[in-house]
């Protein structure tokens, strides 16, 4: 039952008396083994091994506690487990490399709503006008609209600054070596991977490059925080149907969440081998394969959690996970299209909420984000309508725990 | 006197039954059925400990009053820190702690969330003093405080200095909190004194009072007050005769309190006190949280509850058994699912690396150092904790340095004790601790198993006082074997449960409970029957002094 359903699906089965399961299993997959050892001459030693699986299922041998005993010790990737288990245990944006920032954003941050304003009003009598007239400084459009709600309203005075670095997580999404246009994809420019890969597309990462957001919502510190406390992070990876841990043409990999908390250990990281149980149904079903270790799902369209400073949930089209199994977990790349539209959503919302949690300003955000498209070229108007992006994750190996509704047929 | 006459046959069957008589007796005294005569100790006066602070303050007033108290275990006597309750004094920290704790404790019983409930009567106005409630409430309240009903001027004194907060703050129940943080910190609810008086069945000598027996009995089985049970058994006399008692311990006995009372006597017999103390190396052991400590106590406690009560195993099998209980914060570190994370589950070992208790997270962190795994003090755990065999202390100037030496010649653990333990000074000791303590070598000093230590492969094999022994399992089955396990549990249990250090005089009785245990099998449960109807353990010695009579009295 182990080597068939996995360890953590045979437990439940076993626990919750899903012999439909057993059976149902028994007639696709045993039964063409049986009959093939039996053609071969091995009748009695079938006969027994059948008998002995029948016994175990009717007679309930296997109570939970043995069950636990029972379950499959998985040490390494390249064990004979059909499953591997998951959780996500950190991730990084890698928004600012150098320790002065230079690199990245020599000119400086981005300009903030304030300093538009004071470009967009150059006197202070100009400033007091718009004040008496409009109430405050982001209400600065030609007929005091909000530059968070009705961005195209005005073009800032101060130029958007974009990443000038040249290194950024990411794979190559477009397929092109030089980012040049495609029938589906605008002009860009690429990145090399922290490990000198050429042709990395992480337009998303040259918007938010020059932002003030390490002290805040990306910070490694809070990430790390976030991780351990807050449920949203609580992501779950089930990879299905491994036969070789190394190089597999065809796994399925489900993403699911939970509500359970995440061991760690003394300075807060995960710890691998936690048990956490699914909250509910998976979210996705990605097929993938596995190729000297590492795993490379389908690209699909996602809708993923918000992670940092607010963010709102993420519509992620052609997403694809690469990731490096280890002994002990995954570590690798979450890339993808972040659709242009949510995202303005997401960042506006935070903008005009908290009055600018990044230190933008909305009318060159808006701009620079439509200007930075790279994928997902709209037909009718030739104009991009996602961002290439990508971020680092890491996962710990996790004992995924079903719940028994999820498991009914 | 021809044969086949009656008299003959009378004569034979005579002869017949004295030697079935003389055999009856030998076999019943080899195999302990018959109790000795017991004197018995001095009364005991013991210090309440924290927990069981807690559990009075929870049993009387609900579960959601807030208790912050944790006062310092007192000195370890003969291996029990029970034993030193009975000597220990309240200290001037451990007071003011204690009168916090009273105050704090008070304000909650009489706050308009709990008075409904905690105080059985209304007052005439809840702003004037009101006699007659007052004694209503302290007349339920002391009894289950002090153990006992209170006296009359007990009584008139916690309703006096009711009524005069009452009056002077216009608060009822100002005055009663206030009264009530008296009693808390009083030494007749800080203390339990046992009071005797003149035995009317054995004239010239004394025995406990039925107050004080149920406070013995019930310290000893639940780690708790008297309940009201007990005390009413008490007040009609039932604890003075042998039905009643049986009665009474029998009730204790099925009570889910028992559970209590046993996880208290095994923690302090284990010295699972210093859980609260225990850290290990971040960097060496960086999963081993404060969480992980939490949960590696808890898991020996159910181990020990699980097997001896709910299974009802033989005390033995604790040491050989390679069942475990893990839940999610254990989970990772055996690499085993939790099928319910929120809640324990048990778990089956490898039996060749399970030795039960012996090879819990708690007892082998416990007895480890910090950044490293000690067999010196697992191997003196062993023999003093489980086996009462005393290991002398090492000598003040003893070196450690060949074995501390992490850049040593020495890799493995075996090598650099026996290194160190070429100094002749150390070798005695050594020859004691560390052939058992290195049984447990495979597993590091946060008690996670491995194969090999600082790249060399472990030996585990040795010999327990004659028993040689090749791996982990097989020494817990020489433990297991080995004669003194069972007499310790029962010395142990037995002095917990009396509360005072064991003396020549009770060698006999200690050697009968001791063949009792081995007659039942070995089940803890048949122990603590045994103990507690024994005539020897609700004994007392004549007083030389009537300091705790006196103290009853109010005085």
């Amino acid at each position: 039952v182990v080597d068939t359903f996995g360890e953590i699906r045979s437990m439940e089965i076993v626990q919750r008396g899903y012999v439909n399961d057993v059976v149902m299993h028994f007639i696709l997959h045993i039964r063409p083994a049986l009959n093939k050892t039996i053609a071969m001459g091995r009748r009695k030693t079938c006969v027994r091994t059948f008998g002995a699986l029948v016994i175990c299922v009717w007679l309930s041998a296997c109570d939970s506690h043995s069950s636990v005993n029972a379950s499959v010790r998985v040490d390494d990737v390249s064990s004979h487990s059909k499953t591997i288990g998951l959780v996500l245990a950190n991730f990084d944006l890698m928004m600012q490399q150098s320790n002065d920032g230079k690199t990245e954003c020599p000119d400086g941050p981005v300009h903030t709503n304030r300093e538009n304003w004071l470009a967009q009003f150059s006197t202070h009598a100009a400033r007091q006008r718009q004040l008496n007239r409009c109430g405050n400084s982001q209400n600065r459009g030609p007929n005091c609209e909000n530059v968070w709600f009705t961005p195209d309203s005005i073009a800032d005075p101060l130029p958007f600054r974009e990443g000038k670095g040249k290194v950024a997580y990411g794979i190559n999404l477009d397929g092109t070596q030089d980012g040049r246009e495609t029938r589906t994809t605008c002009p860009h420019e690429k990145f090399f991977s922290p490990d000198g890969e050429r042709g990395v597309d992480n337009q998303y990462y040259r918007f938010f490059a020059c932002h003030t957001i390490d002290l805040n919502g990306f910070s490694k510190e809070r990430i790390r925080r976030g991780i351990r406390e807050l449920l949203i992070y609580r992501v779950l990876l089930e990879i299905r149907g491994v036969d070789n841990g190394q190089n597999d043409n065809s796994v399925e990999v489900a993403i699911y969440r939970s509500d359970d908390p995440i061991v760690v250990d003394n300075v807060g990281k995960a710890v691998p081998w936690g048990s956490l149980r699914t909250s509910g149904g998976p979210m996705y079903r990605l097929r993938g394969q596995l190729v000297d270790g590492l795993l490379v799902t389908e690209p699909a369209d996602v809708r993923w959690e918000g992670e940092v400073a607010g963010e709102r949930e993420q519509l992620i089209r052609g997403m694809t996970l690469h990731l490096r199994l280890t002994p002990t977990g995954a570590e690798g790349i979450r890339a993808g299209y972040i659709d242009v539209d949510q995202e303005w959503q997401s960042y506006s919302h935070q903008m005009g909420a908290t009055g600018g949690i990044f230190g933008a300003s909305g009318p060159a955000a808006y701009s620079a984000l439509h200007r930075l498209a790279d994928g997902y070229k709209d037909p009718q108007t030739g104009a991009c309508t996602a961002l290439s992006s990508a971020r680092k994750y890491e996962f710990v190996r996790a004992y995924l725990i079903h719940s028994p509704k999820e498991l009914t047929p | 006197v021809k044969a086949g006459t009656i008299f003959w046959r009378a004569a034979v069957a005579g002869v017949l039954s004295v030697v079935a008589v003389v055999v009856l007796l030998i076999l019943g005294r080899e195999r302990g059925l018959y109790e000795p005569g017991a004197t018995g100790g001095p009364a005991t006066v013991r210090l309440i400990s924290s927990e069981q602070y807690i559990t009075t303050i929870h049993e009387f007033f609900g579960e959601d009053i807030q208790v912050d108290v944790g006062f310092a275990p007192p000195q370890r006597l003969q291996g029990l820190l029970a034993l030193g309750a009975s000597t220990a004094a309240m200290t001037p920290g451990m007071l003011e702690q204690a009168d916090r704790t009273a105050r704090n404790v008070a304000m909650q019983v009489v706050d308009e969330v709990h008075r409904q409930t905690l105080i059985p009567c209304l007052p005439i106005s809840a702003r004037e003093a009101d006699a007659r409630c007052a004694r209503q409430f302290f007349a339920r309240v002391g009894r289950l405080l002090y153990r006992r009903p209170l006296t009359e001027a007990e009584l008139r004194m916690q309703i006096n200095a009711a009524s005069a907060v009452s009056g002077q703050l216009g608060d009822f129940y100002a005055g009663l909190g206030h009264s009530l943080a008296g009693m808390l910190i009083s030494p007749k609810f800080l203390y339990f004194t046992e009071v005797i008086e003149p035995d009317p069945n054995h004239p010239g000598h004394s025995r406990l009072n039925a107050y004080s027996k149920a406070s013995r009995i019930s310290l000893f089985l639940w780690n708790a007050p008297p309940d009201e049970g007990l005390l009413v058994a008490a007040e009609t006399g039932e604890l003075h005769t042998r039905g009643g008692l049986r009665r009474q311990i029998d009730r204790m006995l099925t009570s889910p309190r028992l559970e209590l009372g046993i996880r208290a006597f095994f923690s302090d017999l284990l010295t699972f006190d210093k859980f609260d103390t225990l850290s290990k190396d971040p960097v060496i052991y960086p999963a081993f949280t404060r969480a992980v400590a939490r949960s590696a106590k808890e898991q020996a406690l159910r181990l020990i509850t699980d097997h001896l009560l709910i299974r009802r195993g033989d005390y033995r099998d604790l040491f050989t058994t390679s069942r475990t209980f893990v839940d999610v914060t254990l989970g990772p570190l055996y690499r085993k699912p939790v099928p319910t994370p929120q809640d324990w589950a048990s778990l089956e070992l490898d039996s060749r690396h399970a030795a039960g208790l012996l090879t819990s997270l708690g007892f082998l962190a416990l007895n480890s150092h910090p950044g490293v795994s000690s067999p010196t003090r697992r191997g003196r755990a062993i023999r003093e904790l489980l086996l009462c065999q005393k290991v002398p202390d090492p000598p003040p100037n003893v070196s450690f340095k060949i074995f501390e030496d992490p850049n040593g010649h020495f890799k493995a653990a075996r090598e650099r004790l026996l290194a160190h333990s070429s100094d002749a000074v150390c070798a005695g000791c050594h020859k004691l601790t560390d052939p058992i303590g290195l049984a447990l070598e495979n597993f590091d000093g946060a008690g996670n198993l491995r194969t090999e230590d600082r790249g060399m492969p472990i030996d585990v094999s040795g010999v327990l006082d004659g028993r040689s022994f090749t791996d982990v399992a097989a020494f817990g089955h020489a433990l297991r074997d080995h004669p003194a396990l069972g007499p310790c549990l029962a010395s142990r249990l037995y002095a917990y449960g009396l509360g005072r250090p064991m003396t020549a005089a009770d060698r006999p009785w200690l050697a009968y409970i001791a063949k009792r245990f081995r007659v039942d099998g070995y089940r803890l449960r048949d122990l603590l029957r045994e103990i507690a109807s024994s005539q020897a353990f609700l004994a007392v010695s004549n007083p030389m002094l009537a300091l705790p009579t006196l103290a009853a009295n109010g005085h």
